[in-house]
């Protein structure tokens, strides 16, 4: 039986904003439910998936990191802990180091495995990202950090370069 | 004048008592016969029978009256003729003091014309040394006075000449520093106002890159402006 950190960390590989590890944990857990109090409990974990993607159909995402787990990350869970793990996982989750990452679309999974990736590489190890959509944000991305909001869109680059712009507008209008 | 022309009375009236003396009388004398025949009169009216008494009266008052009249006559003749000689000689005397007098006069005519001249003189010398002094003392003093005059007026002109300038310079200065700052609240208005265009003008570019970005970048481009946006974060220590 592997313990907590074993079981986040497996799906820390596949999952890198804090919705995908919500997302992984509660299909885990619908899989598990199945998988667990099904009447064919001895049916390795690999085998009752195709049952459960066929029954549940969940997304893509979900479907490949659960295929991607292996099967001593299934073992860990039992009917009897399987609840308990679980919550104890969610909160395991929660207690890792996290930032709040304004974008304005929607990436999918790919992009937001390389963003998530990117952190890791440049922050922490383990850091999650929490990815929320605001289309106000037009280009790049702002920041809320212990709290603080820090605003890295293209609006930020754009002041930066206000002068810049100001004295090119300033040029043409004289000229013209 | 007056003291003289009373002595001149009293004399003539000295020299004339004689015959005044004889006009006396023969008024008292007329008089006293108008008294008697007066008398005559009532005593014929009221006593008729002493008619005889009266004319004897009247006699003897008519020999009273006739020895006056001789008496006067005579008298007259002896005042007349001692008036005559006391008029010549009083008119002699008269002469001689007339002669006398205008002596004196003349003397005193001359001696006042030559005090007069005198006087003249000297009034005419004071007077020429008066209006010489005067001459002098007005042409110095008008000189003294339009020296003084041409010292004031230049140092009036001085004056004028300073307090223009120093009003020039204080009316410049003030005019600079009205414009100084007529010109500071019209430059910061100018920049208020710039600031405000530029502000929407930037507004109004975010506006339109915003929507441009939104729309044409391709979900890489945007992932790439999120990895620029996360390392100019790390940049900034915020992660």
């Amino acid at each position: 039986m592997q313990n907590i950190e074993h079981l986040r960390d497996a799906i820390l590989a596949h999952a890198y904003t804090t919705q995908q590890c919500r997302h992984v944990v509660e299909v885990l857990q619908t899989f598990l439910e199945l998988y667990l109090f099904s009447q064919a409990p001895h049916t390795p974990a690999k085998k009752r998936l195709e049952v459960f993607f066929e029954r549940h159909a969940p997304d893509q995402y979900a479907t490949d990191v659960l295929k991607a787990l292996d099967e001593e990350f299934y073992q860990s869970f039992t009917a009897q802990n399987a609840y308990e793990t679980l919550e104890r996982l969610g909160k395991a989750f929660d207690e890792l180091p996290s930032i709040v990452l304004y974008v304005p679309i929607a990436f999918p999974v790919a992009h937001t495995k390389d963003i998530g990736m990117w952190l890791r590489k440049n922050t922490q190890q383990r850091m999650l990202v929490k990815m929320i959509v605001e289309p106000d944000i037009a280009a790049g991305g702002a920041i809320v950090k212990d709290g603080v909001y820090y605003d890295f869109s293209f609006r930020y680059f754009l002041r930066a370069r206000e002068a810049e712009l100001l004295a090119t507008i300033h040029e043409h209008a004289y000229a013209s | 004048m007056l003291s003289t022309s009373l002595q001149s009375f009293d004399t003539l009236l000295r020299s004339n008592l004689s015959l005044v003396l004889l006009l006396l009388l023969a008024i008292l004398s007329v008089l006293l016969g108008i008294a008697i025949r007066s008398l005559v009169l009532l005593h014929r009216t009221v006593y008729p029978l002493h008619e005889e008494g009266l004319k004897r009266a009247e006699e003897e008052a008519r020999a009273i009256i006739m020895s006056a009249r001789s008496r006067a006559q005579s008298l007259g003749v002896k005042a007349e003729q001692d008036g005559a000689a006391l008029l010549a000689s009083r008119e002699k005397e008269a002469t001689q003091f007339a002669a006398r007098h205008e002596q004196t006069l003349k003397e005193l005519v001359e001696h006042h014309a030559k005090l007069l001249e005198h006087y003249s003189t000297l009034a005419h010398d004071a007077y020429r040394e008066f209006d010489a002094s005067v001459k002098k003392a007005s042409s110095a003093g008008q000189v003294a006075v339009k020296q003084e005059i041409e010292r004031l007026l230049v140092d009036l002109r001085e004056e004028h000449k300073d307090l223009r300038k120093h009003f020039v310079q204080q009316f410049k200065e003030r005019l600079s520093q009205e414009l100084l700052a007529v010109r500071e609240v019209t430059d910061a208005y100018r920049e208020a106002q710039l600031r405000m265009i530029d502000r929407r003008i930037v507004a109004l570019v975010e506006r339109v890159a915003a929507l441009t970005l939104q729309k044409e970048l391709s979900v890489s481009e945007h992932a790439d402006m999120v990895y620029k946006s996360l390392e100019e974060a790390k940049k900034e220590g915020v992660i």
